[in-house]
């Protein structure tokens, strides 16, 4: 597992905080408690995900939608389709996403009818 | 029900422009003292269904019986409509953050039928700092239900319908739309209403001498990757022969035929047009 950067920087300035206390004789067990709560988060495990509606089930075919989530939270995204994060399902797929479903062929028993936003691809991290 | 009834604005190809993309916008049609009445009575009834504009002559007058949205109205509804019956105002406090949220009113249907007209009318400046509806042109003609959804975000092609004060947009009932995110500070209002069909449809609004079916555009371009192209076509033909009355006259046999439209813009007068029916020429 990757541990985000700033988690690590994080803990180690409270680790350095917590050295200076300890040698001016001021540490408490409230700030020890503090770290291991930074520890326990990193370890907890939560799963990134991405959704992309793609306008074919070709992996390179171009993004109509996109909604992102990471760390357990909706991150907001620019309305211009040129700024998102990846402009097809394969750009996703090489920096590091994994497809956990892919579109479903279900939706094409009937072409009389036109279902939702095209093909969804559901990725994780 | 009121009903109303007046002259209306629309000619056959900006009818068509309507079902292809379900929605309209006329923007700073309400004058200003008008916008700050109804931003004041907002003030005062600033609960969700403020229904006693409904009572407020002013009110009908200048706002639900505009000229040019009446006009528009009366192209699509028919004769005699009827007036709406209730008044909602999504009011919002600015800067709010908005993820998701698309969705359809509830009670849409996935038809060619338009019996109804969804209506807002925006009495403050509304750029997009102050949050407007996101509606996603063309969507009325995609089924899904709002619960599939919720876990939408951002669109490609989607439309911000940030506006100056006094504008109105009229929108099919069905098509998606949202509100957005804003980062300004402050109240915007956005007052909804509904009109309502009372006469069977047909083709009574401005006739353009000059307006053939055979050559009629019901094509969206480039700009609505969601659906197959010829499909696009049919559907927004669909929708327009419903308008008039002629729906039951229509198959649809495929292909490159009629209403397709480059097909269609490649029949010269009086030249056999396939997939238009004989009756509708």
């Amino acid at each position: 597992m990757v541990v985000p950067t700033a988690k690590l920087t994080h803990i180690r300035n409270k680790l350095e905080q917590c050295r200076n206390q300890l040698a001016q004789g001021n540490l408490i067990p409230d700030d020890l408690q503090e770290i291991i709560d930074a520890l326990a988060a990193v370890n907890r495990k939560v799963q990134d995900i991405l959704y992309i509606q793609a306008e074919s089930t070709a992996l390179e075919s171009s993004v109509l939608g996109m909604s992102l989530y990471t760390d357990g939270r909706r991150i907001p995204l620019p309305s211009n389709r040129i700024d998102w994060p990846y402009q097809s399902v394969i750009e996703a797929v090489r920096d590091g996403w994994h497809i956990i479903s892919f579109p479903s062929m279900a939706l094409a028993m009937d072409d009389s009818v036109t279902y939702g936003l095209g093909c969804e691809f559901i990725l994780e991290k | 029900m009121k009903t109303y009834d007046c002259e209306p604005t629309l000619a056959d190809q900006q009818i068509i422009e309507f079902c292809k993309y379900g929605y309209l916008m006329l923007e700073a049609v309400v004058p200003d003292e008008i916008n700050k009445r109804v931003i004041a009575f907002c003030d005062e009834h600033p609960e969700g269904n403020p229904n006693d504009f409904l009572k407020e002559a002013w009110f009908v007058d200048k706002v639900l019986c505009n000229a040019p949205a009446v006009g528009v109205v009366r192209s699509l509804l028919g004769r005699d409509f009827g007036m709406p019956l209730t008044i909602s105002n999504h009011r919002v406090h600015c800067p709010r953050e908005m993820n998701g949220g698309w969705h359809r009113d509830d009670g849409s249907q996935q038809v060619p039928e338009v019996n109804y007209l969804q209506v807002f009318y925006y009495p403050q400046s509304t750029p997009v700092e102050m949050g407007p509806t996101e509606l996603l042109p063309g969507s009325h003609h995609l089924s899904m239900s709002s619960h599939f959804m919720k876990h939408l975000d951002a669109i490609a092609d989607a439309h911000k319908t940030a506006a100056p004060a006094g504008t109105i947009f009229i929108t099919i009932y069905s098509i998606w739309h949202r509100a957005s995110t804003s980062t300004g500070a402050g109240i915007r209002n956005l007052i909804k209403y509904t009109y309502w069909r009372t006469v069977a449809p047909t083709r009574d609004w401005v006739i353009d001498s000059a307006f053939r079916l055979e050559n009629a555009d019901f094509a969206t371009g480039s700009t609505e990757p969601r659906r197959d192209w010829s499909r696009v076509c049919h559907d927004t033909a669909r929708m327009y022969l419903w308008l008039r009355g002629e729906l039951n006259n229509y198959e649809w046999i495929g292909g490159l035929a009629w209403p397709a439209t480059a097909t269609a813009t490649a029949v010269q007068a009086n030249e056999f047009c396939p997939g238009l029916p004989a009756n509708l020429a």
